[in-house]
């Protein structure tokens, strides 16, 4: 888990705090773990005809903890721009439109994958060989941001 | 022999001939294919284009010979049109040696942002042997129109960079350029490759 | 008995091979032809909500075409598509849906306040009939390019054309282009009804359809 020291202190604080009350494992607010991430691997020419290349960021997030947050954003070094994205097929027609965030109740574990919700880099800055990692940071509405390694994987 | 002996067998003979009848329509052409699949038997007809590739212009008659699977997406897209990609270069796998009587081309439906040079970068990265199209806006609309493809630019309220609403149905053409299968969006490789397979004769 | 064998086998085959002739002289079963994939458009409706190939996918779609303010040869086309529309309730599609298209051609003056009162007037019922328009390139894209259906503007503000109906399939194929003269409302409900009938059909029925469109044994 990669909680920050703040929120993690806050934690602690709140739990002490309250004590008895809180169940002896389970933190008050939001606790969000991160697992299985990957990223699609995308070979990015020099020439920018047409704008940079792009590719998605999967991964799944559990909230451990007792009250619920919100993905709000991502960031990433290796993109221009990183935007969270949900493509759907509709009635036999593909859509992808950016969304707000995504919500994370407690206890809930939300997958985000291909053909559905993905967090989308948008102008890579390099190509992504499979191998490769790179960094995002997922800024969420509660819990401070997590920064986590992502792999480039062919899926 | 009695006459009996004769009605008996006549009898038989129509019973097994009704029988492999059906047992044989039933699964050529209708029920060998995928569930989901849509089949024109026989093929039909289909409008030719004139698009760009990276290396000039194609149309589709120059791909005669072998059969095409055809479909529309953009390179924008990082999340479904890869996913179809995946899914076709894999198909192509599992057809083996059948799988260079098969030509995968896609056409982009956001010529403005779709080069015939980016398409081809783009397709590369999942199969060298697919072909990707583009042409002048006319061009692609015109074919979209002609395969039944809606397409619709969507700007973002917030300037982002827009994207594109566009049917997902996958065409596939006999080496003859006739119109045969339909794919819904979602197919599964084994499915396509076996309907492939189906198509090719095997 | 090895004579019976031989018999009976000749005349196994003799049948096999007779079959599928006999199916192609007899014609059992008709259908109406695979004629074209219809085209995807992308167009506004009476509502001015966005209507789209998409939108008629699924259900047996007949389009017609037409223009506020026509004078000639619309009112044909109306009483026609008037007849069809009242019609539909004797036809049993077995819960496919079935919806009427008009499509404006004049880009100026087909808006959807315009084509509001066009379905008022001809008494169209919108959970049924549609009126849709769009600007000239889509029009142009949509009407003569995709549906093949000519038309040309003219100095008095009024336009030439060729009234045709074209019946669609819920898979998006064509499967009736009637455009010569002005079709009776009988024949396009009848042409619905086959269609209906054949996209319901499974097992051998299916096969049969199947059968009738490889022998092509087309309905008159």
């Amino acid at each position: 888990m990669f909680l920050s020291g703040r929120a993690r202190m806050s934690v602690l604080a709140l739990t002490a705090a309250l004590g008895p009350l809180a169940c002896s494992g389970t933190p008050a607010g939001p606790d969000i773990a991160v697992e299985h991430a990957w990223a699609r691997p995308v070979a990015a020419p020099a020439s920018a005809a047409g704008g940079g290349w792009n590719s998605a960021v999967y991964v799944q997030m559990v909230n451990r903890g007792r009250t619920a947050d919100r993905l709000m954003a991502a960031s990433s070094e290796a993109a221009a721009a990183v935007e969270i994205h949900e493509s759907r097929v509709e009635d036999g027609v593909m859509r992808m439109r950016p969304v707000a965030g995504v919500a994370l109740a407690a206890g809930e574990r939300v997958t985000l994958e291909p053909g559905g919700l993905h967090i989308m880099l948008v102008g890579v800055t390099r190509s992504l060989a499979v191998g490769d990692t790179i960094a995002v940071t997922l800024s969420f509405e509660q819990s401070a941001p997590l920064a986590i390694r992502v792999p480039v994987e062919q899926r | 022999m009695t006459w009996r002996t004769v009605l008996g067998l006549l009898v038989a003979a129509v019973i097994v001939t009704i029988g492999s009848a059906v047992w044989l329509l039933g699964r050529r052409p209708v029920q060998s294919f995928g569930s989901e699949t849509t089949v024109l038997s026989p093929p039909m007809p289909a409008a030719d284009f004139a698009l760009e590739s990276a290396d000039g212009p194609v149309m589709l008659r120059d791909l005669r010979g072998r059969h095409v699977v055809l479909f529309f997406g953009y390179t924008f897209c990082p999340d479904v049109c890869p996913l179809t990609m995946q899914r076709l270069d894999r198909a192509l796998d599992l057809l083996g040696e059948d799988a260079d009587r098969v030509q995968v081309v896609m056409i982009t439906v956001d010529p403005e942002r779709d080069t015939a040079s980016r398409m081809r970068q783009y397709v590369s990265q999942f199969d060298p042997s697919f072909l990707g199209l583009s042409g002048t806006e006319e061009a692609v609309h015109r074919v979209a129109t002609d395969y039944g493809i809606f397409h619709a630019k969507v700007e973002r309220e917030d300037g982002g960079p827009y994207t594109m609403d566009h049917t997902a149905t996958v065409l596939v053409l006999t080496d003859t350029g006739a119109l045969v299968l339909l794919w819904p969006h979602g197919m599964e490789a084994e499915t396509m490759a076996a309907d492939l397979h189906t198509l090719l004769g095997g | 008995m090895k004579r019976i064998v031989i018999a009976g086998s000749a005349v196994a085959v003799g049948l096999v091979t007779l079959l599928p002739a006999g199916f192609a002289l007899l014609r059992p079963v008709t259908v109406l032809p695979r004629i074209e994939l219809a085209p995807g458009y992308d167009l506004v409706d009476q509502n001015g909500r966005r209507f789209t190939s998409e939108d008629a996918r699924g259900t047996i779609t007949l389009y017609s075409f037409a223009y506020t303010g026509c004078p000639m040869p619309c009112d044909a086309v109306f009483d026609v598509m008037r007849g069809v529309q009242a019609a539909l309730d004797t036809v049993d599609t077995g819960g496919l849906a079935v919806r009427l298209v008009t499509i404006g051609i004049d880009h100026r003056r087909d808006s959807p306040g315009a084509l509001t009162e066009l379905a008022a007037r001809w008494g169209a019922n919108p959970a049924l009939w549609t009126f849709a328009s769009g600007d000239s390139v889509r029009l142009l894209r949509t009407v003569r390019n995709g549906f093949g259906v000519f038309y040309e503007g003219m100095p008095d503000s009024t336009y030439r054309f060729s009234p045709a109906f074209i019946l669609v399939d819920g898979v998006g194929i064509v499967r009736g282009d009637y455009r010569i003269g002005v079709p009776r409302a009988e024949d396009l409900v009848d042409g619905i009804a086959r269609i209906a009938r054949e996209a319901r059909a499974e097992g051998v029925a299916h096969v049969m359809y199947e059968a009738a469109h490889f022998f092509a044994c087309y309905s008159e």
